[in-house]
């Protein structure tokens, strides 16, 4: 179902849709560590002249 | 502020160029950099594709490593880098650049991390293609 949504947005002219994403976890000064998981995500290139 | 992570214009250059092993019309020549310089901060503006440097830069990485990750359909470009944090701020935001004081590739805000001296944050940044 995605291939085929990717496929139909680019038949009308959408660019090939990629992502990012950043994760991080904090290394504690005592050693302990806590995961932070996703803190953000992006597209690349969603729409024509996203720029 | 929003959160978000933006591959910004010269990152779309460098991607490109990386892509056609060629440097491009681009004044940036940065087809042969892998992206190899972390820096994080604590501007807080939502992240835009004109961006060209960190807002408010606070700490940088001493190293970054970068690889992919999976084959096929699940490959990955992927940056890791551990900044350590000299005092006591509250980051927002983390870049990827060509180096130090370097063209601004992927830049990124989020929820603030408060964080003293002594502790690091270990960020992984990845590209999925598709």
């Amino acid at each position: 179902m995605r291939n085929l949504l990717k496929r139909v947005m680019a038949l009308i002219g959408f660019k090939p849709v990629g992502s990012m994403m950043l994760t991080a976890t904090v290394i504690h000064a005592d050693g302990t560590t806590t995961d932070l998981g996703t803190l953000a995500k992006g597209k690349v290139n969603m729409r024509p002249g996203a720029k | 502020m929003a959160n978000g992570v933006v591959l910004t214009n010269n990152g779309e250059e460098w991607a490109s160029e990386r892509l056609a092993g060629v440097q491009g019309a681009g004044t940036n020549n940065v087809f042969g950099n892998n992206g190899a310089f972390v820096e994080h901060g604590t501007g807080t503006t939502t992240p835009a594709k004109g961006d060209t440097a960190t807002q408010t830069k606070v700490d940088s990485a001493t190293s970054t490593s970068v690889t992919t990750t999976g084959t096929g359909a699940s490959c990955k470009y992927q940056a890791t880098a551990t900044v350590a944090c000299g005092s006591t701020a509250a980051i927002t935001e983390v870049s990827l650049l060509s180096a130090s004081v370097g063209v601004l590739f992927i830049h990124a805000v989020f929820t603030a991390i408060n964080v003293v001296s002594g502790d690091s944050i270990a960020y992984t940044i990845t590209i999925d293609p598709s």
